[in-house]
């Protein structure tokens, strides 16, 4: 064995310091812990630009709590029961108020009698993009139950929804949900 | 006069109101059970004549006696007769005396007192109470005279007068007798003879008295002093028979007849001492022839049966001075028996000195003036007196008058017979020197006759001219309550008082009776003040003018003046008071004395100016109807009596139908009271079914009485007392106390009604609103239901849109819920009843949409689209409610008011209604509508939840939404908001 290998061992052994090195100055540089997972296609992707805002783990449980729970109820309704659309006035904007009565009309007068939807969405699939501090985009996904008419059988599918939640009063307001199947 | 008895007869019929149809009906009603306290408890029975006593069917002829008797007179204290508004009779009653008796006597001139027609009222007086007095009309009416009757009357006056002739001249012979013996004073003893046979029938009467009790004497004068004594047993049984015939002459044709028996019977058994003295003087002095026979029987009986023993003594005295001139033939028979029967004692006693002390009641007097002169007076305890009044003149004017006969409880005839004839006979009675006492008698003569002072007086003091003596003596015996007078005076006139006289009937025997009664009863009206009346008036006039009232009555006057002399003296002011009205007062109940004092009285009730022809205004009414000089307060008391009855007939009819009325009224609330507590008995045992037929049986009664009580009385007709009355004409009146039960009763039907249709209503309602009958509901009582509940929800839904509590201008269509504006409250809420205000938010949002004046259907929308066409839509006045088919949600948290209650529910009634209970208390429409009032209730009902659950949310909204599986939606949709909305919330 030539007698310069150790030359080669102490080489690479230096290439792993360096590496070391960097991984660690990489991290303390405020690297997005995770990446934004299932969002819709209309989610902007702006965020490779700007540096996001990171929440907190208990910031980033209630968010998840309230999209969860937001979706749920948005995505639930029946044949002339709207209830749960109407009752999220408190957690909408102006806008997305006017665009949930639009779709209690279109759904009262497209939803055939006996049509029931329930949705419960998987807070594990939930990621977000904080691209500024009163905005946030957040991808979830969620188990759907839908019987279009009385006597039929229940689907289910997964459905995506990505809100676009902007910081009002220091409360999250939905601005924008937008559900793919 | 009348033709007494001849009009008696048809005066029955005619006093009948409706004689053709009933003939036995009553002059007077009398029966009538008059209710005091409730009971009937008064019957009255009247006797005539001593005949049976009935309670109706008795007839009343003038110159009867009537006894009326009866349990309830101890209620009264007086009885007045009034005929015509004057005051006939006058009766007071001793009531503290049992068994009374009360009678009085028809005068048999009545029915020339009154007029046709004039009211006649029996009223039954209680002094002490005049509310009980009770008034007994009748229609006093009078048959006309047929011109047979005419006649008969006129015979019957004619020979009435030839009668008084005769006792005229047989005073006159009687006198002649006096004269002949002289001054004849006598002291008898009981049943002594003041005659001049006194000692031997003294003698005769005390064998007499010894052997069998019976004992006789005869009238005989003479010169001779005897004492008369006996000893009999006692019981005293009289019968005394007086008639009396007289004929006499004088110058002219005299002619009369007296017949006049006297026969006593004294039977004693027993101890009785009976002591009567009397002394007769005499003195007659005679000039002139005159002849006379006197044939006098007096028979008495008197019965009574106290038990007692007798002795009888009697002593005698006669003097006899006569003197005369001419020749006179006189023949005096007396024949006096009498009988004392009984066990007991009684003693009488009597005494006369001269004219003057004697205890007697019977005095008569006869005085003589003319050829003859003398004067006899006699005083004896008989209780029949005879006064003849004779007078002889020398023109050969005489009248006599009699008066006699009183058939009270004696019955008396006098027969006598005289023959008398004297060419100039004048009897001029010398009374100063028979009567030298001033006695009562004397002063009363003077004042009443004051022209002829000496006339009266003798004639009262004298002593029966035939009989009386002995009778008088007999009758002096007889104990006072026997009650048994009959007396009788004659008095001699002057041929003046003769001629003044004459134009006055000479009145019977039986009128001198009938007038005690009439001037007792002037007394009574003179001395209570009531005015003479013509009765009254005409009274004293016959009093005045014809002696009959007084001079007939003398003899027992001055007997009983003598008698009583020392007592009476006092009352003598009293005899003498005002003309026709003798202000004696005496006692109903004791009549012998109401009989000595009324002839007081009348004695001095003569009016001295009074002369027979003239009249006074007062009487005129009465003597001549037409008159129209008649004083009007005479003819006011007629009318007033009469005022409303048209006609005579009418008002005999209307006087019966009031009578009738009374006593329908009466029965029929009696009959209606007994009905009325059944009705009360039976309520209990009946369930008050009694009060319901009461109530309606009492109705018909009430207000168809005069149909049901006339219907009654079809077949039970009216008692025949009161005639024909028909029933129409009776008014039915139901006391108060019957109509007030009646109203109770109406009452408490109406009240049990009312409690029989809350009782159904309640059972209906309830089933019709509570879920437990709600198959029932819908089934067999739906209609019924729904009835009520269409009636319920109409008022309710207008009352309720009326109120306007909230309006759908707060309601923004397409709006989504935003509990925003709740912030405030809703934080304070949650801080009051420390819980989560998201939970009070979650509660909006899922309730009420966020609004506060929303009303939200629970109805199934697809089952009663009619009813909720658009859930939680809010109020708009197109809103179409049924509240008895859905639940409705109240407000900002959406409380419920169920449409049929339940526990803690009540139906909807309207918006200010409470209708739910929640924590004890009721809420209406309107407190749910009030968005504090809501929050507070939905956060009290978490707050409680919370403490239940152990603070779990989603138990807490479990429980508010309902623990099922239907609710774990909701619950689970609850939950997600109330995790979004704690989620919410930014760091």
């Amino acid at each position: 064995m030539p007698k310069n290998y150790k030359l080669f061992l102490y080489l690479g052994l230096f290439l792993i310091f360096l590496l070391g090195i960097f991984l660690i100055v990489t991290s303390l540089s405020g690297k997005p812990a995770t990446s934004p997972g299932n969002t819709s296609t209309s989610t902007p992707q702006n965020t490779s630009n700007l540096p996001d805002y990171i929440l907190s783990s208990d910031e980033e449980a209630s968010l998840k709590e309230f999209v969860k729970n937001f979706v749920n109820l948005y995505n639930t309704y029946s044949y002339e029961d709207y209830s749960n659309l109407t009752a999220l006035g408190d957690y909408q904007t102006q806008g997305m108020q006017e665009k949930t009565l639009a779709v209690i009309e279109n759904l009262k007068q497209t939803l055939p009698i006996g049509y029931s939807l329930q949705t419960q969405a998987d807070e594990n699939t939930f990621s977000y993009k904080y691209p500024s501090a009163n905005e946030i985009i957040v991808q979830v996904t969620a188990q759907a139950r839908e019987v279009l008419s009385e006597g039929k059988l229940a689907q289910k599918y997964k459905i995506n929804a990505t809100l676009q939640i902007s910081r009002q009063q220091k409360s999250w307001l939905v601005d924008d949900i937008k559900i793919n199947q | 006069m009348a033709d007494t008895s001849t009009q008696n007869d048809t005066q029955e019929e005619e006093l009948s109101p409706q004689a053709g149809k009933r003939e036995d009906s009553d002059t007077i009603a009398i029966r009538e059970p008059f209710n005091l306290g409730g009971q009937d408890r008064i019957v009255y029975d009247i006797s005539v004549d001593k005949g049976p006593k009935l309670t109706f069917g008795w007839k009343i002829k003038p110159g009867s006696v009537v006894e009326i008797s009866g349990s309830g007179l101890d209620i009264y204290d007086q009885i007045i007769l009034w005929i015509a508004g004057s005051r006939e009779e006058y009766r007071e009653i001793d009531r503290s005396k049992d068994g009374r008796t009360i009678s009085f006597k028809v005068r048999d001139n009545i029915s020339e007192l009154y007029a046709e027609g004039a009211a006649a009222e029996l009223e039954f007086v209680n002094s002490g109470n005049a509310q009980q007095n009770r008034y007994l009309k009748q229609q006093f009416r009078i048959a006309q005279e047929t011109e047979e009757q005419k006649k008969q009357r006129k015979v019957q006056e004619e020979s009435d007068r030839i009668k008084n002739a005769a006792g005229i001249a047989a005073e006159q012979a009687l006198n002649s007798t006096l004269a002949a013996a002289g001054s004849v004073p006598v002291s008898a003893g009981a049943n002594a003879v003041a005659s001049s046979a006194a000692p031997e029938r003294a003698r005769q009467i005390n064998e007499e008295l010894d052997d069998d009790g019976e004992n006789t004497s005869d009238v005989v004068t003479d010169g001779s002093e005897q004492e008369v004594s006996g000893t009999g047993v006692a019981g005293i049984k009289t019968q005394e028979t007086i008639t009396q015939t007289a004929t006499g002459e004088t110058d002219n044709v005299v002619s009369g007849s007296i017949n006049q028996t006297v026969n006593t019977e004294v039977r004693s058994a027993g101890q009785t001492e009976t002591n009567v003295s009397g002394s007769v003087e005499s003195q007659s002095q005679s000039q002139n022839t005159s002849r006379a026979q006197i044939n006098s029987n007096v028979s008495s009986s008197t019965t009574t049966q106290t038990q007692a023993s007798a002795n009888v003594s009697s002593s005698g005295k006669v003097e006899s001075q006569t003197s005369s001139g001419g020749s006179r033939e006189t023949k005096i028979s007396g024949n006096v028996s009498g009988g004392v029967s009984g066990s007991g004692k009684q003693t009488v006693s009597a005494k006369a000195s001269t004219n003057r002390q004697v205890n007697a009641q019977t005095s008569a007097t006869v005085s003589g003036q003319g050829g003859s002169k003398g004067q006899a007076g006699l005083q004896t305890e008989s209780e029949v007196s005879n006064e003849v009044n004779a007078k002889a003149t020398q023109n050969q004017s005489v009248q006599n008058q009699e008066q006699i006969q009183e058939k009270t409880k004696t019955e008396a005839e006098t027969s006598a017979k005289s023959e008398a004839s004297s060419g100039q006979n004048q009897s001029q009675p010398e009374t100063p020197q028979a009567q030298k006492p001033e006695t009562g008698q004397e002063k009363t003569a003077k004042d009443t006759q004051p022209e002829q002072p000496q006339q009266a007086a003798p004639a009262q003091a004298k002593p029966t001219k035939t009989q009386a003596p002995g009778k008088g003596n007999i009758d002096g015996a007889s104990p006072k309550p026997l009650d048994k007078t009959a007396k009788k005076s004659v008095e001699p006139k002057t041929g003046t008082e003769q001629q003044e006289q004459a134009p006055v009937k000479p009145p019977k025997g039986l009128e001198g009776v009938l007038s005690k009664f009439g001037a007792n009863s002037a007394a009574l009206d003179s001395k209570i003040g009531f005015r003479p009346t013509s009765l009254d008036l005409k009274n004293n006039e016959k009093q005045n003018s014809s002696a009959k009232l007084g001079g007939g009555r003398t003899g027992g006057r001055a007997e009983d003046q003598d008698t009583k002399e020392k007592d009476d003296n006092q009352k003598e002011p009293e005899v003498q008071q005002g003309a026709g009205a003798a202000p004696l007062k005496q006692p109903l109940g004791d009549m012998p004395q109401g009989d000595q004092k009324s002839e007081v009285g009348d004695q001095a009730g003569v009016p001295p100016a009074r002369q027979p022809n003239q009249v006074p205004e007062e009487e005129q009414p009465k003597q001549d109807k037409d008159s129209e000089k008649e004083p009007q307060e005479e003819v006011e008391q007629p009318k007033q009596a009469d005022d409303n009855l048209p006609n005579a007939d009418q008002g005999v009819r209307s006087f019966s139908i009031a009578e009738a009325e009374k006593w329908l009224n009466t029965t029929v609330n009696v009959y209606l009271q007994t009905l009325a507590t059944m009705v009360w008995a039976g309520a209990l045992p009946t369930l008050g079914l009694m009060i319901l037929i009461g109530a309606i049986g009492g109705d018909l009664i009430w207000l168809l009485k005069d149909r049901v009580v006339k219907e009654a009385l079809k077949r039970t007709p009216l008692p025949k007392r009161f005639g024909n009355i028909k029933p129409e004409d009776l008014k039915i009146n139901i006391n108060f106390a019957i109509k007030a039960q009646i109203v109770l009763w109406n009452l408490i039907v109406a009240l049990i009604l009312c409690f029989i249709f809350v009782f159904v209503f309640t059972i209906f309602w309830s089933i019709c609103n509570s879920p437990i009958y709600y198959p029932i509901r819908q089934t067999s009582l739906k209609s019924a239901c729904e009835y009520l509940d269409s009636t319920k929800l109409s008022s309710s839904l207008s009352n309720f849109q009326s109120t306007g509590s909230f309006v759908a201008s707060n309601n923004t269509p397409g709006s989504l819920i935003s509990t925003a504006s709740w912030t405030d409250q809703i934080n304070s809420t949650a801080q009051k009843w420390n819980i989560d205000a998201c939970i009070l938010r979650v509660v909006i949002q899922k309730e009420s949409t966020g609004k506060a004046d929303v009303i939200g259907c629970d109805c199934a929308a697809d089952k009663h689209p009619e009813y909720c066409p658009d859930k939680r839509k809010t109020y708009s006045s197109d809103y179409q409610f049924n509240w008895a088919q859905c639940s409705y949600g109240i407000g900002l948290t959406q409380w419920t008011i169920y449409p049929k209650g339940g526990s803690g529910y009540k139906a909807w009634q309207d918006a200010s209604t409470p209708s739910r209970q929640l924590y004890s208390s009721w809420y209406g429409i309107s407190d749910f509508l009030n968005p504090t009032t809501s929050l507070d209730l939905t956060a009290k009902a978490f707050s409680a939840n919370l403490a239940r659950a152990n603070g779990d949310v989603a138990s807490a909204f479990a429980a508010y939404v309902g623990a099922s599986n239907v609710q774990a939606q909701l619950v689970a949709d609850r939950m997600a908001l109330y995790n979004l909305c704690k989620s919410s919330a930014t760091p």
